[in-house]
């Protein structure tokens, strides 16, 4: 299927090429050769920059199909050898064309079956890192909510009560609320991950405001967010990660 | 002609962007057969601004080409014939941004055919002597004062040339400000000498390289009926008498308008 398309952008490059020729061709006929300069088209430089953004695309979803719905699992395309190539960008690089149908199968091969668990560890390590859970006191269970941290450190803006999160730490605050969207949904609380899903994280804030979702209270502090899962829920998120945390890696 | 090659061109163009379009088309049901939702799709169609610029482009250089090829093919042999594009382009009515934006073919065969009506002949030799005398007016300044040193020998005219110290060694070279002016005066008088049929002179007035030319003052340098004495701030023409004549002759033709000028 990739080798197809791989084949029908070579014949768009030929064509194009062979309509330009024509054209000189014609030029010379009547004579005026110097008259028509041809024009400068980087063919073997457009066919590479077409392959890196079919792989790019190709990867994207292969990650999309072997992981969960909301996590994809992210591949390490970069230890895979191509051809007798380290990985398949040095191969496009020397100017291989890598057999794509052959590549796909080989990341089905790798990541169809551990997929899903990959991506839940994958998850579980966000999560982990994000919610400081190696702290002594990151986990705090009350009767009716279990109070987590998320580390989310914020700078203050122009307009002097609201703050915004550092631009360093948009990244990583994002996949903690991603990671959270795909535990809810996979903990059957579909409400509490579209909401996750359409938090906007990068909004201002005013410190101690308090954002509430179904089964989840937010407050937005300067350097953390205090995340309170009603009790249940909490426990449930704590098992998911310490379960997957402790298998040990699949791939 | 011309027409018909931008004709092929825009063809071959529309035939590329559709080439491209089915391998677009083709990823896109490839994609769509897998059922992702947000897919980025790895073939890209250029957009119509690029290609109507690159059109464009291509209308605009062979028109210059055109010109080159007018100045190429009517000058005289041996002789400089100055066109220039944009005179050349209003005289045949041509405005190629405009007749693109109207969609039509900016209409080069028009364009060479007034070239041709205006240039071929004697019409691309006379320009090109009318050109010649006036460099030669403006650059010895018969135009100003009309006094010429005759000696019993020949003609005397004199160009101021400004020179410097040349840093590879103790001569003296043709100043920066002055390089253009005096290739200009050499060239003219080169194709002067190919009117007069003196083609030896004008082979050895081309052959003159501002750029190598290192001498001290006083230097001569002697041709057949021309002689040119290096001074370090003016360089003395000196023209034996049968040559004068002919420049007089070839002047009085040529440079009449280039005389009445007043700077």
């Amino acid at each position: 299927m990739y080798n197809a398309l791989v084949e029908a952008f070579r014949a768009a490059q030929v064509a194009s090429a062979d309509a330009f020729a024509r054209v000189s061709a014609l030029a010379a006929q009547v004579g005026a050769k110097a008259v028509v300069v041809p024009l400068h088209v980087d063919h073997p430089g457009e066919f590479r920059r077409f392959l890196r953004r079919l792989v790019a695309s190709l990867i994207d979803r292969a990650s999309n199909e072997f992981g969960i719905a909301g996590a994809p699992v992210s591949i390490d395309e970069t230890r895979i050898p191509v051809n007798g190539y380290p990985n398949i960008w040095e191969a496009i690089r020397a100017g291989e064309t890598p057999d794509l149908d052959r590549y796909w199968r080989v990341l089905a091969e790798r990541y169809e079956h551990c997929g899903r668990a990959l991506a839940c560890r994958q998850m579980a390590e966000t999560l982990a890192a994000s919610l400081q859970l190696d702290l002594p006191n990151a986990v705090r269970r009350f009767t009716k909510v279990t109070r987590l941290r998320l580390k989310a450190p914020s700078v203050a803006t122009a307009v002097r009560p609201m703050r915004r999160i550092a631009v360093e730490a948009h990244a990583e605050v994002r996949a903690a609320l991603l990671a959270l969207a795909a535990f809810a949904q996979d903990a059957g609380e579909p409400a509490l991950a579209g909401c996750l899903r359409q938090f906007d994280h990068g909004e201002a804030f005013g410190p101690q405001q308090r954002r509430t979702f179904p089964g989840l209270d937010v407050l937005q502090y300067n350097e953390y967010w205090e995340l309170r899962f009603s009790a249940a829920l909490g426990e449930r998120l704590l098992a998911f990660v310490a379960q997957h945390l402790s298998e040990p890696a699949a791939a | 002609m011309y027409n018909q090659i931008i004709e092929k061109f825009i063809a071959a163009q529309q035939a590329a962007r559709q080439a491209y379009q089915d391998a677009a088309n083709f990823e896109r049901d490839m994609l769509a057969g897998t059922g992702t939702d947000e897919p980025f799709f790895a073939v890209g169609v250029r957009s119509a601004y690029r290609q109507e610029n690159e059109l464009e482009k291509f209308c605009q250089s062979l028109a210059s080409n055109i010109v080159s090829r007018a100045r190429r093919e009517f000058a005289p042999l041996g002789a400089r014939l100055d066109i220039e594009n944009s005179a050349e382009y209003e005289r045949a009515g041509l405005d190629i941004h405009e007749a693109l934006r109207k969609g039509e073919i900016p209409d080069l065969d028009k364009l060479w055919a007034s070239l041709t009506a205006f240039y071929k002949g004697d019409g691309g030799a006379a320009t090109a002597y009318r050109q010649a005398a006036s460099r030669i007016v403006r650059n010895f300044g018969l135009h100003r004062n009309a006094e010429v040193k005759r000696t019993a020998a020949g003609v005397v005219l004199k160009k101021p040339v400004y020179t410097e110290t040349s840093y590879r060694s103790s001569r003296r070279r043709v100043g920066y400000h002055s390089t253009q002016p005096t290739a200009d005066c050499l060239m003219g008088l080169a194709t002067f000498a190919g009117k007069a049929g003196n083609a030896l002179l004008a082979k050895q007035l081309t052959g003159i390289n501002l750029y190598e030319l290192e001498y001290v003052s006083r230097e001569k340098i002697a041709m057949p009926g021309l002689d040119i004495t290096l001074f370090n701030d003016k360089w003395e023409f000196k023209f034996c008498n049968e040559l004068a004549e002919a420049l007089m002759l070839f002047i009085g033709e040529y440079g009449q308008e280039a005389m009445q000028e007043r700077h």
